[in-house]
């Protein structure tokens, strides 16, 4: 299971890759993924599969409450809530 | 003004005929047997996601033919979310003033996309248990003027475009189930309607909205547009299949499926007719990467 710094981090490396043009230290973990459009509504099928595949668990869309993939923080709270927690400061 | 041109109305008027002519009850019109016939293959073997695959040449036949049921229960289950978003969207224009001269035969496309889901929806769970889930999420947004009514339409063909690929090939697979058989029949009987329908009203929504699009917008539409062909693909190779045909390791399988050269070409020739229309109308300007 990975702790909470590692799951950050794969999410933020995912974005930077499927994003394109976002560099690392521009992705802090507020920063508004849809608002933006970092991500898309065509790429959230991916990201799903990527989160399920993190978490371990099934992700049903229709379940999902709106602004959970606002960013990353909201990502984590809602696909990771059991994670062990980590001293990283936050960007 | 009516985004619409002659041909369009016209065409819509010989749909509305045909429609009529071939008004089916879709309770009546194939026969349902308790259930299916065991050791039978569901899907043509060659269009299995993993198919050509190490993980599928290292699977028996009764495995290989269970994994080929799931495949069934996989492709029923995305046609049932994309009719969903269709009948919404469908609904959503029937009688809005700029659709009002189509609305005869939306009636049509709405009551054949309901009978659709019928039948898919009745395969799914009494021979399967389940509809799997889609994994597509749409965010609210604001749109250019005319770009949501062309999105929606054209990512309608897309789909359409690749299921009737499909439903042609299961129609005619005689080793396939017979009644797997009689629904692709059925679905491609319909869906040939729909299809000549959506190539039109497509094109003339694209020459009516997008020549006034800034070049912003324009260049959003086509990222979207070639994002979304890759997201229809991405749905042919589902984790959940993999798990419920009892195969190890789902999401590892679905990158494998993915990454066949067999499901690559696969994908590049079953696109090739609607990419090709794209490209002609200016919709795309490149191809999509389907990889």
């Amino acid at each position: 299971m990975k702790n909470e710094t590692e799951v950050r981090a794969a999410l933020r490396a995912w974005i930077v890759e499927k994003n394109g043009r976002i560099r690392p230290e521009e992705l802090a973990d507020d920063t508004p993924l849809v608002a933006q459009r970092l991500i898309t509504s065509v790429q959230i099928m991916d990201l799903i599969l990527f989160l399920e595949r993190l978490s371990d668990q099934p992700i049903r869309p229709e379940t999902l409450k709106p602004g959970v993939f606002q960013d990353i923080n909201t990502l984590v709270a809602s696909f990771f809530p059991n994670l062990e927690s980590s001293d990283v400061e936050r960007p | 003004m009516s985004p619409f041109g002659n041909a369009l109305t016209a065409l819509s008027g010989k749909l509305c005929e045909a429609s009529q002519k071939q008004y089916l009850n879709p309770y009546t019109a194939m026969a349902w047997p308790e259930a299916l016939a065991k050791d039978v293959w569901c899907f043509s073997p060659e269009w299995i996601s993993l198919y050509g695959s190490p993980t599928w040449e290292g699977l028996p036949e009764t495995a290989q033919k269970q994994l080929s049921f799931w495949e069934t229960v996989n492709f029923f289950s995305l046609n049932i979310h994309g009719e969903k978003t269709l009948l919404a969207g469908l609904a959503k224009r029937l009688y809005r003033q700029d659709f009002a001269e189509l609305a005869p035969y939306l009636h049509h496309f709405l009551d054949e996309e309901n009978k659709h889901m019928v039948y898919f929806g009745r395969f799914c769970t009494q021979y399967g248990g389940k509809i799997y889930p889609s994994r597509s999420v749409a965010f609210p947004r604001e749109y250019a003027p005319g770009e949501q009514d062309f999105l929606f339409f054209c990512q309608i063909l897309i789909f359409e475009e690749i299921v009737d690929a499909y439903n042609v090939h299961m129609a005619q697979d005689e080793r396939l189930d017979p009644l797997v058989r009689a629904i692709h029949l059925q679905h491609h009987k319909d869906e040939a309607r729909h299809l000549a329908f959506g190539r039109l009203l497509v094109q003339d929504l694209f020459q009516h909205h997008g020549s006034q699009w800034s070049g912003e917008v324009l260049e959003g539409v086509r990222q979207h547009v070639a994002g979304f062909f890759r997201t229809a693909w991405r749905e042919y190779y589902n984790p959940d299949v993999y798990r419920d045909a009892g195969l190890s390791e789902p999401y590892e399988r679905m990158d494998e499926a993915w990454a066949t050269p067999t499901a690559q070409d696969h994908r590049q020739t079953l696109s090739a007719r609607c990419v090709a229309y794209l490209l002609e109308h200016q919709i795309l300007v490149t191809e999509p990467d389907l990889r």
